[in-house]
């Protein structure tokens, strides 16, 4: 007994001196990172429409916007002395939950009124605070998705902003880390026969959706494990007042959206035998291991993806800043 | 860490200091327990013969009578779809033994369905989207361990109810504003008394983890044993025909080998209870599709394939119970084979030919066939005494029981008639 009492007395001092070591240097500030949704150069807006998408030759194709939320997680800021500022998200109920925050983009007007569940609230902001360390703040690095620790919980009961039915995959009992929807007239071109299930695209539907695949476990407990995390890890330079930009038109720089849909549903949606996804994944910087018959063997097919938690990136045009 | 070690933890205790410490790691590391683990009985009454092992409880939602009550009132209510014209028991009727009702025409029935030159019938949702699978017969719920055809993932039916109530690939129900919706449902004096009944120890019961809380509730007391064969079972030697008796000694032979896949209490692999450590769970091949000569199955059929993309998982799909199948044809995930005399075709070639199309193929040659299906031949009295087995476990209480029945009152916009209800005409329940 005496023991443990002298041990817990030194463990406690131990951690006093540790924080006041801490204090010495650091400080707390706020910050509020304002993102942004483009199509090119123009502002995301869900009444207006946009040409020139895509690799169609002599000059892209015509969209209209239906959706465009994502969420990310593990904000965190890197100084050029290479210390990481790890940005606590405020926890305010609606946006953000843990180190988790959904941006989004579509307000239900317009043709966005035609996307699942939509909502007039938006929210183009990541808001928290950040402890200084040495150096100066010059890069900024963030998570697309869900984390793992939360993509498999219970979705009915979860918290704000982690119970959207839009934004999950009941049958994988995860989420959908992006959602981005979009119709273009290129694209309506008919029966997908090779698709089960699928009717005429006479809308012209794309849908983006990103979400972790190749899963086994038990969905239930929430112990369920999905091998292609599908999260892309995003770094930029960055000064803190910038807007981080998640431009559309670089996403799909390289898919003709004049082809007729092959493989599963229309557009992406994240699925290894979605020969739509090749491009759209390596622009958000996703090694995709297209294998349309699905008989790569599984450590090559993972290649990239399962070493380390997630899947680090360099070469996304998705995101820049501005 | 599991209940044991927690409760070993507990155990030890050589100093007051030293316990509290551990009671507070205790509870801390606890709290990711398995809620399947947890097998004290609720005081709920299950409705099954003696010798039927009792099915688990969950801790998270243990049953009751009034959640069952609710359950009931749900499964059968329109407003759980987005545009109110669909319910779970559109695709899910009752004399059916809750498969989905070809000869009713509400909007679920898709005879002409033309993607898929294989698919006879696959239902359409509420929005007209057709579903790329059969719907399932649903029977015995509270001893599956995993749900839907081909779903390794799909381990509890409140974790179900999201899929056809919220899901876009198909959209089934539509569900996309439910705020909005339990709003109008906590508006109907109806659920004003099932909802906090059920719900007694929540300030607002009118939440979707309740709503599908009591769909599992209700879902897991559909119980059905009282089928001939559940009786000859139990030692009413004339419960079914000699044909019948034969028929089952076919059933269980190695010559057939039916009994590997379709075993256990009902008539499946997967089976979970309170004795049995582990549930039960594999999922096979039967050699359905061999397109190209590769083992594929359609796109976006593929099995649990498609959720695990393990390459060898092709074509692997639940190995449905078989109580009350003589009511739920067509057969197979995509409604493929029309009747039982195509099953019977299909296992006795050791696999199904597709001569031409796009889904061309050889079953019996796929090299991700479980070789449990190995072919057979039956001279034509052995294939009547199999069918006659099959038919064996049709369980007419079942699909007529009031328990299950529509509670809505006649007139209601969930119940504008009692039309399909019961069984008629030709149906082997029929009056
Ligand atoms: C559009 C038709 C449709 C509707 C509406 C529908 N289902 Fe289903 N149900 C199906 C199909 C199709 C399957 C097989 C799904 C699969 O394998 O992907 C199924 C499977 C199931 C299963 C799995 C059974 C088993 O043995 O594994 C359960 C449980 C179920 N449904 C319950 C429900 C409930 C509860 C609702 C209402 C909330 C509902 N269904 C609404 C068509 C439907
Ligand atoms: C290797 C395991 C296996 C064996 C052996 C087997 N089955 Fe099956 N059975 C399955 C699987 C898996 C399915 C579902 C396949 C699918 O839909 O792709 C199935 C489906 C069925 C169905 C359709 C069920 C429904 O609800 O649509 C019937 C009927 C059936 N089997 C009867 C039999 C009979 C009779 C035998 C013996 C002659 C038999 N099975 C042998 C695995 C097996």
């Amino acid at each position: 007994m005496k023991q443990i009492t002298k041990l817990l007395l030194g463990l406690t001092a131990l951690s006093l001196s540790y924080c006041a070591h801490d204090e010495e240097v650091s400080e707390t500030r706020d910050i509020t990172i304002p993102f942004a949704a483009k199509v090119g150069s123009e502002t995301f807006d869900c009444n207006a429409s946009y040409t020139g998408i895509g690799a169609k030759s002599g000059g892209g194709s015509p969209i209209a916007p239906r959706d465009f939320r994502f969420y990310v997680h593990n904000v965190e800021l890197l100084t050029d002395k290479n210390e990481t500022l790890k940005v606590e998200l405020i926890q305010d109920g609606q946006w953000q939950y843990q180190n988790v925050a959904l941006l989004d983009f579509e307000n239900g007007s317009g043709t966005c009124a035609a996307t699942i569940g939509p909502t007039p609230a938006t929210n183009t902001v990541v808001q928290g605070s950040y402890k200084t360390k040495q150096g100066k703040i010059n890069r900024i690095r963030f998570t697309v998705g869900v984390p793992d620790n939360l993509n498999h919980n219970d979705r009915a009961a979860a918290p704000d902003p982690l119970n959207i039915a839009a934004l999950h995959w009941n049958w994988t009992t995860g989420y959908k880390h992006a959602r981005l929807d979009f119709t273009s007239t290129h694209f309506a071109n008919g029966l997908d026969e090779e698709f089960t299930g699928q009717t005429a695209n006479t809308s012209g539907t794309f849908n983006i959706h990103l979400g972790a695949t190749s899963c086994t476990g038990d969905g239930a407990s929430g112990t369920a494990n999905c091998v292609v995390k599908n999260r892309p890890t995003i770094t930029l330079n960055y000064t803190v007042g910038q807007t981080i930009v998640a431009d559309l038109k670089n996403l799909l720089a390289t898919t003709d959206l004049s082809v007729k849909d092959k493989n599963g549903p229309k557009g992406c949606m994240s699925a290894l035998t979605d020969p739509e996804c090749k491009g759209i994944f390596n622009n958000l910087g996703l090694d995709f291991h297209f294998d349309p018959n699905n008989t790569v063997p599984a450590p090559e097919r993972k290649r990239g993806l399962t070493s380390g938690t997630e899947y680090a990136t360099s070469g996304q045009t998705f995101f820049r800043v501005e | 860490m599991s209940l044991r070690t927690c409760y070993t933890a507990y155990k030890i205790k050589r100093s007051l200091l030293f316990f509290l410490w551990l009671a507070l790691f205790t509870v801390l590391s606890c709290e990711n327990y398995d809620p399947r683990i947890v097998v004290e009985s609720s005081s709920y009454h299950w409705d099954i013969p003696p010798h039927i092992p009792l099915p688990r409880e969950f801790a998270d939602n243990p049953m009751s009578q009034r959640k069952v009550e609710l359950g009931r009132y749900l499964f059968y209510d329109k407003r759980l779809s987005g545009n109110q014209t669909f319910a779970c028991a559109t695709c899910h009727h009752q004399r059916r033994a809750f498969a989905d009702d070809p000869d009713i025409d509400d909007g679920s029935s898709n005879n002409t369905y033309l993607g898929n030159p294989q698919a006879i019938l696959v239902p359409l949702g509420a929005t007209g989207e057709a579903h790329p699978r059969n719907s399932m017969a649903l029977v015995n719920l509270a001893w599956q361990p995993v749900l839907t055809w081909g779903n390794p993932l799909m381990r509890r039916l409140r974790t179900q109810a999201l899929v056809p109530i919220f899901g876009e690939n198909p959209i089934e129900l539509g569900l996309f504003y439910p705020d909005e919706r339990l709003q109008e449902l906590s508006a109907d004096p109806v659920y004003q008394e099932l909802f906090p009944a059920a719900f007694p120890y929540d300030r607002n019961p009118f939440r979707m983890t309740n709503v599908v809380n009591a769909l599992e509730a209700f879902q897991r007391a559909m119980i059905s044993f009282n089928s001939p064969y559940d009786r000859q079972q139990r030692g009413d030697v004339t419960a079914i025909s000699e044909s019948a008796k034969r028929g089952e000694e076919l059933f269980f032979n190695e010559d057939l080998e039916c009994f590997h896949c379709h075993g256990g209490i009902n008539f499946t692999l997967m089976e979970d209870h309170r004795n049995l450590s582990v549930p039960s769970i594999d999922f096979t091949n039967n050699g359905l599709y061999n397109i190209g000569g590769t083992g594929a199955y359609p796109p976006g059929n593929t099995g649990i394939h498609e959720v695990t993309n393990n390459p060898n998982d092709m074509g692997r799909f639940k190995a449905p119970t078989l109580r009350n199948i003589e009511l739920t044809a067509p057969y197979m995930h995509d409604g493929s084979a029309i009747d039982l005399d195509s099953v019977i075709d299909h296992y006795a070639a050791g696999g199904r030919t597709i001569t031409s199309g796009p889904y061309a193929g050889n079953g019996s040659a796929s090299p991700f066939k479980n070789s449990f299906v190995k072919g057979f031949t039956l001279t034509a009295q052995e294939r009547a005494d199999l069918i006659a087995f099959l038919k064996s476990l049709t369980d007419c209480d079942y699909v007529t029981s009031e328990k299950f029945r529509n509670p809505w009152p006649v007139g209601h916009f969930n119940r504008p008639s009692t039309i399909g209800e019961l069984p008629e005409g030709s149906h082997p329940c029929a009056p």
